[in-house]
């Protein structure tokens, strides 16, 4: 059982996180932007972060970088895209990122990494 | 960006207020060059036209009041019962709760075809079937086939989210539509429903089928390419389907290489290579890419890209150079030599480029054409690409 | 007295063809807002995001001494959504701190590369290139004004789109991605204009207004209600009638290759905008080649308008004296049917009545005044008659205003709305004519230093704001 934190804008996909993620037990918590989930990070200790990249008011790039050089340096994040440019994933590892899912995604597949991750955390 | 209601209110209203308020306008006009000077009538024309005006003023400004009032209600009402439909058909897939009775209504379907667009997989088959079950594709398609344009990109919209296999035909007439903004919208809708085919013959056929209905509405080529993108695993289908056409025009050929080299589809190697010596200078540049992309240069394709290098086009020559890193070594590094010294920037660039990315020789003869290169700007552009190399080098080491 | 009556026929003649083409134009362009609005996919859009589609982008920002506003600038053309673009700014010669400050906060290093110069500029001094950002370049260059410097740019810019923008305005965020979708659907588009909002009353945070309210000052306000019915109504009416003469200077999108085909900007005009549009125009309607310039409503760039009185005649009289130079230069597309509906329809539209309205406004007031005073006009009739034309003015400003509130981004509150009905409404006590008479002056003094118009003096970029 993990808090997650998931900074993604779509409403419905944030939705689906949340439904999946709590099913499963874990706490949930959707920030809508990059501010938000600034605001999110600041506030609380989270287990594991899903990042989308495309947020409203910047790249979920910078954000990475920021949490990979702040304190949540060792927080797995997860990234969840529709950005399935090679470039764009080997640049979101190469800053960090765990693990990157695409868009549209499988529920139970990312439901099954997000708890490997949190297990592997311990 | 845009609230998608009360729009249409607005723009009837402003009409009727526009017309009204026209009329004393004209009939001053006509008083005043009809009869000059003559001023019977005037002050009644006038005071209509204040009338007329103030009216209209008065009834826009209500509206928009009212709207003002409204609106963020009616958008949060709207996104909050979309929220509500979306978790209820999370329960419906995850069993526990029972399938709505239908007909369902706009929220519940928005709800149903956004959460298609989100997921994949058991979940997305699911889906799928819960909008066969309710009749969302048949409603779809008979809005398609209607007449009001917003109406019709709408539900192509909707279907391009829906992917159903069934709705292909419908999709595929659209797409030979008279109105472009409904084919293009079409073909959008076909090549996401065809990326989510997954038997190999049914796809085949709807590729061929497709394939047709692009040629036959002869759209540009960004549309090619971005149906070629969305096709994702379908394609290739899509690929041979067109590259196979005798009446295939240019741009589609284009589309198709810049696709086999971009998904490295090394079974269409060949027919690059057959478009090497094409006619239309921007195809050979397609094939050139795409022949540079797959690293795949046979022997009897060489001459072919030999005669690229000389060509007269400036960004033939210039794709040219990425293919002729695929000649055996010694002549690789001859040509990309001559080409340095070319007249055009461009290509002195590419050629850099293309030798920088051969190894240790290839950063070695640039390196010597830095030095004692007979032409100065090939110099020049050598030892640039040496620094920019080198740069880069050291940015990424920064950046990590 | 014949004469005067015949002048004041004249003049309310032209008045009403004037309101009526405004009418329609306005409904023209509400129309077309809502049917873009209507048409337009989100899905689109996304996948333009998130798949390959796009067509890279080169944002080109020409500088002139903005010390204090180019860092937060660059910053916020950094954080665009749009997967592939570069941003290079010109400093044209700055006096201050400008290239300093830049140098400072992006950890700028001297790039001693080369490029093809293919459009003729004032002297490159050195281009720099950002160890922060791989995608943002600054040039050093002597300074030549802001066509100068924007063609500089364009020798250096590696993508096929580039995309003009004022150091002082901020793009919103989607911007650059909505104007691309065009270029994606039809070949032969050169270049897409947006819509132009002033940015004072609202906060932002990357290229996303937070909070949005009417300014305090008249004159901003004014200027909001004018934007409006320029671009939600004037420019999106000429779209549908396929005749845009204008993408203004603070926003545009054009084909790097059409730009570089006509020459790149004029360094001769201080309307340089307008002016590489008509070129864009004359030169591919003369080589018989098919081409589109449109502009769309919701690309949105805000800009900074001057607050002070001062800086907004100064800026307008330099329009006007830009709108003439452009006019003068390519006169001979006026009227000829070769330029087809840009020669037969734009061009005498501009010429009649936006060249000329201030003129015609100047001489309309004072015969007006002349005649009340000779008692040759009934003040009755007179007063009927001005009560008509604001009321007219102000109900056009209500429905431009009013596309406003359709989109997500506007002035949340009914109080504020309200300041912009007041201030369609004062616009008219005194505002209006002032304009009207800057842009007289500005007339008469084009007419005096006609011959002198190719050797323009110039002061490097004017800005809006200073």
């Amino acid at each position: 059982m993990g808090s997650i934190l998931a900074i993604e804008d779509d409403r419905t996909v944030g939705l689906v996180l949340e439904h999946v993620l709590e099913t499963a037990g874990h706490e949930v918590r959707v920030a809508r932007d990059v501010a938000d989930g600034r605001g999110a990070l600041a506030e609380g200790r989270y287990d594991l972060i899903v990042l989308d990249l495309n947020l409203p008011d910047g790249s979920g790039l910078d954000l990475l970088r920021e949490i990979r050089q702040g304190g949540g340096a060792s927080t797995p994040v997860l990234v969840l895209s529709g950005m399935r440019q090679e470039e764009v994933v080997v640049r979101g590892l190469r800053l960090g990122a765990d693990d990157y899912v695409t868009k549209p995604f499988s529920p139970h597949e990312l439901l099954a990494r997000v708890e490997r991750w949190l297990k592997a955390r311990g | 960006m845009w609230r998608r209601f009360g729009d249409l209110g607005f723009a009837a209203l402003v009409a009727v207020v526009i017309t009204v308020e026209a009329v004393p306008l004209v009939w001053l006009t006509w008083v005043v060059l009809g009869d000059l000077g003559h001023h019977e009538g005037l002050t009644w024309i006038l005071l209509g036209g204040v009338a007329t005006a103030a009216l209209g003023l008065v009834v826009v400004t209500a509206y928009l009041l009212a709207y003002q009032t409204v609106s963020d209600r009616r958008a949060a009402a709207l996104a909050r019962a979309r929220g509500e439909w979306v978790a209820r058909w999370l329960r419906v897939l995850a069993g526990r709760e029972p399938e709505p009775a239908g007909p369902l209504g706009r929220d519940a379907v928005g709800a149903l075809l956004e959460l298609r667009e989100a997921v994949r997989g058991a979940e997305a088959e699911r889906l799928l079937e819960l909008l066969r079950r309710y009749g969302v594709g048949d409603g779809l398609e008979g809005r398609v086939r209607g007449h009001r344009i917003a109406r019709r990109l709408q539900a192509l919209e909707d279907l391009a989210r829906a992917r159903a296999p069934e709705a292909m035909p419908t999709l595929l007439a659209a797409v030979i539509d008279p109105d472009r903004r409904v084919q293009v919208a079409a073909a959008r809708a076909a090549a996401r429903t065809l990326a989510d085919v997954e038997d190999p013959g049914t796809r085949e056929e709807l590729a061929e089928a497709f394939a047709a209905s692009l040629v036959a509405a002869a759209l540009p080529f960004g549309v090619i390419e971005e149906v070629l993108l969305l096709a994702d695993e379908a394609a290739p289908a899509l690929v041979r389907a067109i590259l196979a056409r005798e009446d295939v025009p240019a741009p589609f050929v284009r589309a198709a290489l810049d696709a086999v080299g971009r998904l490295g589809l090394l079974p269409f190697g060949d027919a690059a290579v057959a478009r090497l010596s094409h006619p239309d200078p921007e195809v050979r540049a397609a094939a050139l890419r795409a022949v540079a992309r797959l690293h795949v240069l046979p022997e009897g394709a060489r001459e072919a890209v030999r005669a690229a290098l000389d060509d007269e086009v400036e960004f033939v020559r210039i794709h040219a150079t990425a293919a002729a890193a695929l000649l055996p070594r010694e002549e690789a590094l001859a040509a990309l030599w001559a080409r340095l010294g070319d007249p055009s920037w461009w290509v002195r660039r590419a050629a850099a480029d293309a030798l920088a990315g051969l190894g240790r020789a290839g950063l070695a003869e640039l390196g010597h054409a830095a030095r004692a290169h007979p032409d100065r700007y090939a110099r020049d552009m050598a030892a640039q690409a040496l620094r920019d190399r080198t740069e880069r080098v050291v940015a990424e080491a920064v950046a990590r | 007295m014949r004469a005067l009556e015949l002048v004041q026929v004249g003049l309310l003649t032209y008045f009403v063809v004037l309101n009526l083409i405004y009418s329609g134009l306005s409904f023209i362009g509400l129309r077309t807002v809502v049917v873009h609005a209507r048409e337009l996919s989100d899905l689109a859009l996304r996948d333009l995001l998130e798949r390959e589609v796009y067509r890279p982008v080169s944002i080109l920002v020409p500088a002139f001494n903005e010390e204090r506003t180019i860092v937060a600038a660059v910053r916020s053309f950094l954080a665009l959504q749009y997967p592939r673009f570069e941003v290079i700014v010109v400093s044209d010669g700055s006096t201050d701190g400008t290239l300093e400050r830049l140098i400072e906060a992006f950890a700028l290093v001297e790039d001693p590369r080369v490029w093809s110069a293919r459009l003729p500029t004032r002297p490159v001094r050195r281009v720099l290139r950002s160890l922060r950002h791989p995608e943002l370049v600054v040039v050093d260059k002597e300074n030549g004004g802001k066509s100068d410097a924007l063609n500089a740019a364009i020798n250096l810019a590696r993508y096929p789109l580039i995309a003009p923008v004022d150091a002082d305005s901020v793009l919103d965020a989607q911007a650059i991605l909505r104007a691309s979708r065009v270029f994606v659907e039809d070949e032969t588009v050169l270049a897409v204009g947006g819509t132009v909002r002033p940015l004072n009353g609202a906060t932002f945070r990357s290229g996303r207004p937070v909070s949005m309210r009417v300014p305090s000052g008249w004159l901003e306000r004014f200027q909001i209600v004018e934007y409006a019915r320029a671009f939600f109504l004037g420019r999106t009416g000429w779209t549908r009638l396929g005749t845009v003469l204008i993408i203004s200077g603070a926003f545009g999108l054009f084909r790097r290759d059409a730009v570089v085909r006509v020459g790149g900007f004029w360094t001769g005009t201080v309307g340089e905008d307008m002016e590489l549009v008509l070129r864009l125009h004359r030169e591919y309607r003369r080589a018989g080649l098919p081409y589109r310039i449109v502009v769309a409503p919701d690309p949105i760039c805000w800009t900074e308008v001057p607050s002070d009185l001062r800086t907004l005649l100064r800026q307008r009289s330099r329009w006007h004296r830009g709108l003439w130079q452009n006019l003068w230069r390519h006169r001979g597309m006026l009227l000829d049917p070769r330029y087809g509906r840009i020669g037969m329809l734009g061009l005498p539209y501009f010429w009649l009545f936006e060249a000329l309205a201030p003129v015609v406004e100047v001489v309309g007031l004072v015969t007006f005044g002349i005649s009340l005073a000779l008692g040759v006009v009934d003040p009755g009739i007179f007063a009927l008659f001005l009560a008509m034309a604001v009321l007219h003015g102000m109900l056009l400003s209500q429905i431009a205003v009013g596309v406003e509130a359709m989109l997500l981004e506007r002035y949340p509150r009914i109080s504020d709305r309200l300041r912009l009905l007041a201030a369609a409404f004062l616009e008219f006590l005194g505002f209006h004519q002032l304009l009207a008479l800057d842009r007289f002056v500005a007339t008469l003094r084009v007419l005096r230093g006609r011959g002198g118009w190719g050797a323009m003096r110039r002061a490097g970029i004017p800005t809006a704001t200073s």
